[in-house]
């Protein structure tokens, strides 16, 4: 049992770092030299193989011995890196990947020559600098000590210059030993200028010193000058991460500053005296430099960042539960709230005042319970980099991958069921809309290709594009195609974004192009399909020549939705409230057709068609005069039409249940919610009801 | 009222149920049919379904079971047969299939019933006007005839998917 739990930690833990790794390779490809990037690799390789061999697992230890020891050549610099060793390394992460996914999953199999051939490989490059490999080693005896940080305080005599010593001779000696991280100058005992004795020392210095001697020789520099003057050493390895003070979080300015030595505590609380911004007022009396200040409270931040991410982990079940629960409780709150309007009037007040102040903190906790299934779309962004650069290096095409809004907050769910989606658009914009170097360069473009991931928030909804820059779509071509697959008639007259939009149809990709990763039988429906689920739409922008843009559009959270309620007939429809423009009752004579057929609303300036609900969703109405209904404007897309409903019952929010989850998809509706008093009412997809209106 | 009663005691024994071949039986227009027990979940009075837009004539709408919605099937449509009103022995069968849940409409329901293997028929030969897709066998009870019905296929959405994804593209 205990064994078990150990490796499901093992797992779990390597899986995060693997996935750490593989980004970090990438990005290594690109900054060859960056010294704290391999640290950081190899770091998470060292403690994949540590966990490993904690946990039994010899077979995986031993492998990432391998690829540990070639990252230590590099660490060390005996060797480069160049493209074929972050090569190796990769597909190192994929062996040790698969082999612990294959400890919980059975199907999965390494061979064994696979994992042979990558330690042929890594050792190839290893042997190949055999000779410089003993000279490191040689190098490495005397420092293979752990490095300390030392924090030094320089409090000075001020006759110190007359002993004929310099300071920065001190310092300078001070930084031969190892690695200054940080300086600080204490400025407060300078006098003011008329009493200032150009002999005398005013200053006072600490500093952080990272190094991996030993205490006594840091206080053989000071030999001379020990004795007269302050000198304090004292080690503070512990509070620091990397090279970063990280007990700085939990500190007030002022203390960071005394603690650094630019002040002394006495003249912190005289400043403290007159209430100004404590930076401020020191700056002001000349006591620091504004450049101290801001450079401490910018460090600070830094390491209030650090401290923040400090997380629990828990199981995603737990948190499912937790919106059901909620889901449960916006149903019983509306169902309260049905019962008290039919309650005696005095009561129906108090009661409706008291159902107010539960809406609010229902509606926060609802927040509090959302935000936490909301998680930034960078993670899954970059793990789409390998997959660009395995298929440009594969087709020969020069990518540029640029990752924007990284930040962009998305429910879990969402992100999960859009990964695959998005990977598919990518692979299809290499594949497909990305032109080797040379057509590029023939066609006058950079050869170098553009491929863009964004993620943005828009009215209340996260927009995603994935764009190139690449030969854009063939309107021609598609429309072909098109019609040789029977989707549509010859004679159809079809709009700019309806051809595009074909590509999306069932039964339009062709096994004509097939390559190694896209053509998988997986078309571009099924990516439609996906982003229906979950009530979002695509939008494809293409100009020959110039590239293309898919526009994923998806809702913040798949939950809960604010909406409002209406009735055609006997049925009960929710609205989205983001949809919603204005509602209106029109005057007759607002109200015209065109060619006797087309239906619009004057609002104001503006003609708007009239959609009727009923007709488009084959309802029994009540009211089929405009003017005696009621019409809602609604919007999606930048477009707006006029939606006639029998009466407009009021705002609710509501638990959105898949329709498919049981049934299948039906067009026009987002899902299902769940009343007040149990019953269901459907939830109007406002985009589809467009697209279905103008049909 | 009689079909309250019925109802709660099959309800009851659905909980006990343990063996297979077990079978869950109703009627619909005068033929009895039987679904595997393992399959109902619970068996509920009929209660007015919201209508679900532009869908096939069959599914009668969807309402909320346990907090999911679920759709329900008029099974007199969908066996073509001639529509009557719903009554108070009107009750619907709250069915698993494909790990989808799904309502069945059904007149009245009966018994629950278990055959033994060689009880049931399975090869049948009708003529061509009998759709047999959806019947797993047949099972004799005395003088009583049952219908057991393969539910994976009576039951399947699919087909309407593809044909409403049909009509939304090319258009």
């Amino acid at each position: 049992m205990v064994e078990e739990n150990l490796q499901q930690i093992f797992i779990e833990e390597a899986t995060d770092l693997l996935k750490d790794l593989e980004n970090s390779l990438i990005e290594l490809e690109d900054r060859p030299t960056d010294f704290e990037l391999v640290n950081q690799i190899f770091r998470a390789m060292h403690t994949i193989k540590g966990s490993a061999a904690l946990t039994g697992m010899t077979e995986i230890s031993d492998f990432v011995h391998h690829a540990e020891d070639l990252l230590d050549q590099i660490r060390h610099e005996t060797i480069d890196v160049n493209p074929d060793i972050i090569d190796i390394l990769l597909k190192s992460t994929d062996v040790i990947k698969a082999m612990v996914n294959s400890l919980y999953d059975s199907s999965i199999i390494v061979p064994k020559r696979r994992k042979e051939e990558l330690i042929e490989s890594i050792n190839f490059f290893k042997v190949e600098d055999n000779s410089k490999d003993l000279e490191t080693q040689k190098k490495e005896v005397p420092t293979d000590e752990k490095e300390k940080v030392f924090k030094v305080k320089l409090d000075l005599n001020e006759s110190f210059f007359s002993t004929g010593t310099d300071p920065i001779l001190l310092i300078e000696d001070l930084a031969e030993l190892g690695r200054i991280l940080d300086i600080n100058i204490n400025l407060t005992r300078i006098p003011e200028l008329f009493e200032l004795k150009a002999e005398n020392c005013y200053l006072k210095w600490q500093l952080i010193l990272r190094t991996k001697e030993t205490e006594e020789k840091i206080h053989e520099v000071f030999l001379f000058v020990e004795s007269d003057n302050h000198i304090s050493i004292e080690e503070v390895t512990e509070d620091f991460e990397g090279d970063f003070d990280k007990t700085l979080a939990d500190k007030l300015t002022g203390e960071i500053l005394v603690e650094r030595g630019i002040l002394d505590a006495k003249d912190i609380r005289e400043s403290l005296e007159t209430q100004n911004k404590l930076g401020d007022i020191l700056e002001n009396q000349g006591k620091v430099a504004k450049e101290q200040i801001e450079k401490v409270v910018e460090e600070q931040s830094q390491s209030r960042k650090i401290q923040e991410k400090s997380k629990i982990k828990v199981d995603a079940d737990k948190l499912e539960n937790l919106i059901n629960s909620m889901a449960d409780l916006v149903i019983s709150q509306a169902r309260l709230r049905e019962l008290t309007i039919n309650t005696h009037e005095k009561v129906s007040m108090e009661l409706s005042n008291a159902l107010d102040e539960m809406d609010t903190k229902i509606r926060s906790l609802q927040e509090d319970i959302m935000s936490t299934r909301m998680i930034p779309v960078g993670n899954t962004f970059i793990r789409y980099k390998r997959l660009v650069r395995d298929l440009s290096q594969e087709q020969n095409k020069d990518v540029n991958f640029i990752l924007k809004g990284k930040e962009t907050e998305l429910d879990k769910t969402v992100i999960e069921k859009i990964a695959d989606p998005l990977k598919h658009m990518i692979r299809n914009a290499i594949d497909h809309g990305i032109e080797t170097p040379e057509v590029r360069v023939k066609a006058g473009k950079n050869p170098e290709a553009r491929l863009e991931l964004n993620a943005y928030h828009k009215e209340g909804k996260v927009i995603i594009e994935v764009s190139d820059d690449g030969s854009g779509l063939d309107q021609e071509k598609i429309l072909n195609k098109a019609i040789e697959n029977g989707i549509v008639q010859p004679e159809d007259e079809l709009s700019e974004s309806a051809i595009y939009n074909l590509i999306m149809a069932p039964g339009f990709s062709t096994k004509e192009v097939v390559t190694e990763t896209s053509g998988r039988g997986v078309g571009m429906d099924v990516v439609k399909n996906n982003i229906e689920n979950l009530r979002g739409s695509i939008n494809i922008m293409s100009k020959k020549g110039k590239g293309t843009t898919f526009r994923l559009k998806l809702p913040l959270t798949l939950a809960i939705i604010d909406g409002m309620k209406v009735k055609v007939g006997k049925e009960y429809f929710i609205i989205p409230l983001n949809s919603i423009m204005e509602f209106i009752r029109p005057k007759p004579e607002d109200f015209k057709t065109v060619e006797s057929k087309g239906e619009v609303i004057q609002i104001r300036e503006n003609y708007l068609s009239l959609a009727r609900l009923y007709k488009i969703l084959d309802l029994e109405p009540n009211v089929i005069d405009p003017s005696k209904g009621l019409v809602v404007v609604v919007q999606e897309d930048n477009k707006q039409i006029c939606i006639l409903v029998d009466e407009i019952i009021g705002q609710q929010q509501a638990v959105i249940k898949s329709l498919e989850d049981n049934y299948t998809y039906v067009e026009g509706m987002a899902g299902a919610a769940i009343l007040g008093d149990g019953n269901v009412a459907m939830i109007l997809d406002i985009a589809t009801i467009i697209r279905m209106s103008i049909k | 009222m009689a079909n309250d009663n019925t109802v709660d005691i099959l309800n009851q024994q659905l909980t006990k149920i343990s063996a297979e071949n077990q079978f869950l039986t109703f009627k619909v227009a005068d033929e009895e049919y039987g679904v595997d027990v393992l399959k109902v979940q619970e068996i509920i009075r009929y209660r007015e379904p919201t209508k679900m837009p532009n869908a096939p004539d069959i599914v009668k709408g969807v309402i909320n079971f346990r907090g999911e919605v679920i759709p329900m099937v008029d099974l007199r449509k969908k066996f073509n047969l001639e529509l009557i009103d719903y009554d108070d022995f009107t009750v619907v069968i709250i069915l698993e299939v494909k790990s989808k849940i799904v309502g069945i409409i059904v007149d009245m329901v009966s018994d629950m019933l278990s055959f033994n293997d060689e009880d049931i028929q399975t090869n049948l030969e009708f003529g061509s006007h009998v759709d047999m897709r959806f019947i797993k066998g047949m099972a004799r009870l005395e003088d009583r005839l049952i219908i057991l019905l393969y539910l994976d296929k009576l039951l399947s959405f699919e087909e309407y998917k593809a044909i409403s994804s049909v009509n939304n593209e090319g258009k």
